[in-house]
């Protein structure tokens, strides 16, 4: 009988420990976008991180000595993690540091690098080797997996990440979501450049758009200037409650190659300990095509009570001629 | 007999408490510093080669940290600060602390080693984030003389341009700057442009 008890006990316990791990591989799972292609994922959570500004030119990351025991360890994964990035993303460090010297806290930083090779006029996406089949293949970063040089076709990279920074000094707080993609390209622009269609950029967040804007940089001048304008080079396509859509032209080897885009979106939530969930997606096309929205999940609609995420499934309207690449980031704070 | 379990059971209670206390109490001493071995941190770990840091707060009435600020030592170099967080062992406030960062953690060797700047959002009683940031200036009195200061405040009704003299300047001086913000108009209260001055009225730094 006592036996049977403590085995209870010792089940109902393991299951308790256990289950944000399920919940973690159940996210790889299901947010892994693209099982066939080479992606590698992962999110910096800074709620247990403080971030210096020194001088207003360096900045210092440091665990919070006053957090609890039992959240040390993490807070030390979050640590060794958001070196890594900067070690691969040196640039990053630079917007993080104008963010802590203009008052915006950054809550959470998120990326997805994507590796690409130049094939027929267009960059795709790179495939999965047989060996890296497993859907839990996030070991090597995107900047290993371009070291392959067995294939002598031009590479590139394109990196999605997403920011998101806390406003204001009590609930609710606003937020904004920066989804910015850098292509890392090495395809010289062309003169016989394909047809090149427009690319769509989408975000959802957990309660209502406030506002949102786009911004482009692409590497050659156009009409001026390296800097997209808006209606001419990007334009709100769709938006919803929750979400947005926007439209981006993209001559990856002509002149209006883009270089950056950036989506922000605002809105405002209480902060809580429930999770809020924003999702980043990028179509990259290379024909002219429309693309539809679909949404699933609920956003928090009213008193900034944020839902467990929205999610959207953006169809194009041609079966072929595009790739996507999604990012997402949860946060509790 | 029974009586003599229960003693038993009270005995071993309570030496199961005692262990846990005193198991509890070493990780606290082990992973805590005083006041000494915070200077002695600092020392082992500056770049400007210090050998005096003097520290401003105790955790107690400044606010939750203790600054130890290098008063000597190359003058070449950055001006150095370490800060600390005073640590509780349960309720009793013992004098002392754990690290938090220093400023020879940046790479800022090519910066104006006339003052150091360092700002951070701050975090309440329960560990949480709070949205208002804290601004500190330091630096080695010597060094540089800084002996006035002036800072363009801004606020809900407006904007004012104030100066103040550095008080008390012995080997170190300090100015702290809480409760930033820019997003709440209510709220509002930004420091800009400010500049230090010497004994002699010479402006030698801006920030």
């Amino acid at each position: 009988m006592k036996i049977k008890k403590f085995l209870a006990v010792f089940i109902a316990l393991v299951c308790t420990i256990s289950s944000p791990y399920f919940s973690v591989i159940s996210n790889a799972l299901t947010d892994c976008n693209s099982k066939k292609y080479e992606e590698y994922h992962d999110q910096i959570n800074f709620d247990t991180l403080t971030v210096f500004s020194v001088n207003k030119k360096h900045i210092v990351v440091e665990i919070d000595p006053s957090i609890s025991w039992f959240k040390k360890a993490e807070a030390k994964k979050q640590k060794i993690k958001y070196e890594e990035y900067i070690k691969s993303h040196p640039e990053s460090e630079k917007e993080l540091l104008d963010s802590t010297n203009s008052f915006d806290q950054v809550c959470v930083i998120s990326y997805t690098d994507a590796p690409l090779e130049y094939k027929d006029d267009h960059y795709e996406r790179v495939l999965k080797s047989s060996n890296n089949l497993s859907p839990l293949f996030v070991t090597a970063s995107a900047a290993d997996l371009t070291k392959n040089t067995e294939n002598p076709s031009p590479r590139g990279n394109l990196t999605l990440t997403t920011t998101v920074i806390r406003r204001g000094v009590s609930n609710p707080y606003t937020y904004h979501a920066y989804t910015k993609g850098t292509w890392d390209n090495s395809a010289l622009s062309g003169q016989n450049a394909p047809a090149a269609g427009n690319d769509f950029v989408a975000q959802s967040c957990p309660t209502v758009t406030k506002s949102s804007s786009f911004s482009s940089t692409y590497n050659y001048s156009t009409s001026g200037s390296k800097n997209g304008q808006n209606g001419k080079n990007y334009f709100l396509s769709n938006s919803g409650k929750s979400w947005v859509e926007y439209e981006v032209v993209d001559d990856p080897v002509g002149l209006a190659q883009l270089h950056t885009f950036c989506l922000t979106q605002t809105f405002s939530a209480k902060s809580t300990s429930a999770t809020k969930k924003i999702n980043s997606y990028y179509i990259h096309t290379w024909k002219s095509m429309s693309v539809s929205v679909s949404v699933g999940g609920n956003a928090g609609l009213s008193g900034d009570e944020p839902s467990a995420g929205v999610s959207l499934n953006l169809t194009p309207s041609l079966s072929e001629k595009f790739w996507r690449l999604s990012n997402f980031v949860s946060f509790n704070w | 007999m029974k009586s003599k379990k229960v003693k038993k059971y009270v005995i071993i209670c309570f030496a199961i408490i005692c262990i846990i206390f005193s198991c509890l109490t070493v990780y606290y001493f082990a992973t805590t510093m005083s006041v000494n071995q915070c200077i002695k941190y600092c020392i082992e770990h500056t770049e400007r080669n210090a050998t005096k840091f003097s520290r401003v707060g105790d955790g107690r009435y400044v606010d939750d940290y203790a600054y130890f600020i290098a008063a000597d030592g190359d003058p070449k170099k950055p001006q150095e600060i370490f800060i600390f967080k005073q640590k509780n062992l349960g309720s009793s406030i013992l004098d002392r602390y754990v690290f938090v960062m220093s400023s020879v953690q940046s790479d800022s060797e090519k910066d104006n080693n006339s003052f150091g700047a360092i700002q951070f959002f701050t975090r309440n009683d329960k560990g949480e984030k709070e949205g208002t940031a804290t601004l500190l200036f330091y630096g080695a009195y010597k060094d540089s003389t800084i002996a006035s200061y002036e800072y363009k405040l801004t606020v809900r009704e407006g904007s004012n341009i104030y100066k103040s003299n550095i008080l008390n300047a012995e080997d170190i001086w300090f100015l702290k700057f809480t409760d930033l913000c820019d997003y709440d108009e209510t709220r509002k209260k930004m420091v800009s442009d400010v500049k230090f001055y010497n004994v002699i009225g010479e402006l030698v730094g801006e920030y």
